[in-house]
């Protein structure tokens, strides 16, 4: 880990909009190993972080470095060689309601339309339908969707499907928000609309959010702060804030610090990127 | 070419009014469908009346005729009733089958491998060829020609049911774990639905397979039923009354899959083509 940000976060001190008091995460010494044949792959080696509820971190990394398999193990829907995963001081060991994943290409169900498909967390826990649907709407809302509940996922565009599974993650009311490069699959105007978008939505309701990306603009526009995976085995090299001030609307992204951090990080991440195991995993 | 003659205001709505008639076209597809038939077969009756064809080409005039005089004769309904309870029960018993075996070896791993091997020796079996042994089993009777349909009609069901409950979207069994979905509930509303359309397509499968196979069985050792009545016009040179029954197979399976494929669209609804549409 690297000091460099943290000297240049001394003295204008930014404290994290910690509005809420739980989802606080510990990924403690996490390393995963793959077996196929006799050979062994290291994924994941001694991954350490600490997120403080409400705090918004990105986890940037080029492709193959593992940043997903982490977040799957955050989640509980893969298990760690080592290591634990402490939610509020409580270990994770399988998937629940309190760390919500938003899948990469959003994973919504295409025989559900989208209110459904919002409503579909609430019907799990046994809500009526009626309720659910009404309590699906006000989500629906939030996402700005509103008009489109009744469509279904294939009639959307894929900005859209992403607001809707958004709405339908935020509806099992989570503690942590996990997001696996949620905006990866979209163009770059979509995208950008959806990073303000998701900054407005996160402003609202203040919850810990875990987000992995490859783009290095988008993990500076969005996160408190940057942690950058290196590859071959999957590790932590880099971890700073980022000072931009709150909200964040468009005009954040012409600011002058947001492109000296983009540079910085980029040199970080081009050191990775450039290093013999390049190219040679699956994210 | 044409576009420099005509004045642009002009062109403009020559060309949006032939694309939205193309769009029409393309939108509802059996207009054109049924006119390509409907020109086949005038053709063919046409040639039919003008001598161009042999005598045992029958025109498709010539087949209604040899329907309605089945039918005077009180052949036909009959038959069309032996032949349908056969059909219908023999499909129902064997696609049921079908789709639970294979739902259920698709979700469970140990059932899976215990039904999978049985279910690959058989499949490449013609099931026609099971006909001489069942019938030593139960004697030469509807159990035999139904418990043959049912056989048929089984293994695609099977195959299909079984390979669409394993290639569901494993993100969409983690997004039900996400929820903490009770297993009943993920099967139901998850698994279920996610391999309804590759289920459906095995049942489709079946039914075309169930008239093959009534066929085959209805035309050996006692001919009787709607391919009894065919081969019998056959076997004494009555042709219209050999093309009546291909007539009655030909608008059974055709009704029969029209019903099944209207019924697809509506099970999977959002999950087919026409939802996210064309282009």
């Amino acid at each position: 880990m690297t000091t460099l940000a943290n000297i240049r976060a001394e003295g204008t001190s930014v404290p994290p909009p910690a509005r809420n008091t739980t989802g606080a995460l510990r990924i403690e010494g996490i390393s995963k190993e793959f077996r196929r044949g006799g050979r062994v792959t290291r994924a994941l080696q001694d991954v350490t972080l600490d997120v403080t509820p409400g705090e918004f971190l990105c986890v940037l990394g080029p492709s193959g470095c593992g940043k997903s398999t982490l977040l799957h193990i955050i989640g509980g829907f893969e298990r760690a060689s080592a290591g634990e995963v402490l939610l509020d001081g409580e270990p994770v060991r399988r998937p629940s309601r309190d760390l919500g994943m938003v899948f990469q290409h959003g994973a919504l169900f295409p025989w559900k339309t989208v209110v459904d498909n919002v409503a579909w967390p609430m019907r799990a826990a046994g809500t009526r339908r009626r309720a659910a649907r009404q309590e699906a709407m006000e989500y629906v809302e939030l996402v700005g969707l509103g008009g489109f509940e009744r469509s279904y996922p294939g009639e959307l565009s894929g900005g859209m499907r992403q607001r809707a599974a958004l709405a339908r993650t935020l509806a099992m009311r989570p503690r942590v928000l996990l997001m696996d490069e949620p905006f990866g699959a979209l163009d770059a105007q979509t995208r950008e609309l959806m990073q303000e978008e998701l900054n407005r939505i996160w402003n609202a309701t203040g919850m810990t959010v875990v987000f992995i990306t490859h783009d290095i603009n988008e993990a500076v526009f969005l996160g408190d702060r940057v942690v950058v995976m290196g590859a071959r085995p999957g590790r932590i090299v880099h971890d700073e804030p980022v000072l931009l001030p709150r909200p964040r609307t468009a005009e954040v992204k012409k600011d002058v610090r947001l492109m000296e951090q983009h540079n910085r990080l980029w040199d970080i991440l081009r050191a990775e990127i450039g290093s013999p195991g390049r190219g040679r995993g699956t994210s | 070419m044409t576009a420099a003659l005509v004045a642009p205001a002009e062109s403009g709505r020559l060309a949006s009014r032939r694309s939205a008639a193309w769009e029409w076209a393309l939108d509802r597809q059996w207009p054109l469908s049924l006119t390509a038939l409907a020109v086949l077969l005038l053709g063919w009756e046409l040639s039919a009346r003008a001598d161009r064809i042999p005598d045992y080409l029958l025109s498709p005039w010539g087949a209604v005729d040899g329907l309605h005089r089945a039918y005077a004769d009180g052949m036909l309904m009959p038959a069309l009733e032996l032949s349908g309870y056969r059909l219908v029960l023999g499909f129902l018993i064997g696609t049921t089958a079908g789709v639970v075996l294979g739902l259920v070896s698709g979700t469970n791993r140990l059932l899976g491998s215990l039904l999978d091997p049985m279910v690959s020796i058989a499949n490449p079996l013609p099931k026609i060829a099971l006909l001489p042994v069942f019938a030593v089993w139960l004697g030469f009777t509807d159990l035999t020609r139904i418990s043959i349909i049912a056989l048929g009609c089984f293994f695609p069901t099977y195959l299909n049911a079984a390979s669409g409950t394993r290639l569901v979207d494993v993100s969409f069994l983690r997004v039900s774990r996400n929820v903490e979905a009770s297993r009943i509930r993920s099967f139901l509303h998850v698994v279920l639905p996610a391999a309804l359309p590759r289920v459906l397509v095995g049942v489709r499968i079946s039914l075309a397979l169930s008239f093959v196979v009534l066929f085959a069985s209805e035309i050996v050792v006692s001919p009787d039923g709607v391919g009894g009545m065919l081969y019998a016009g056959f076997l004494n040179g009555d042709y219209p009354r050999m093309y009546a029954g291909l007539l009655v197979l030909a608008v059974a399976g055709f009704a029969a899959d029209l019903v099944l494929s209207v019924l697809a669209r509506r099970l999977t609804r959002g999950q087919s083509v026409g939802v996210v549409g064309r282009g």
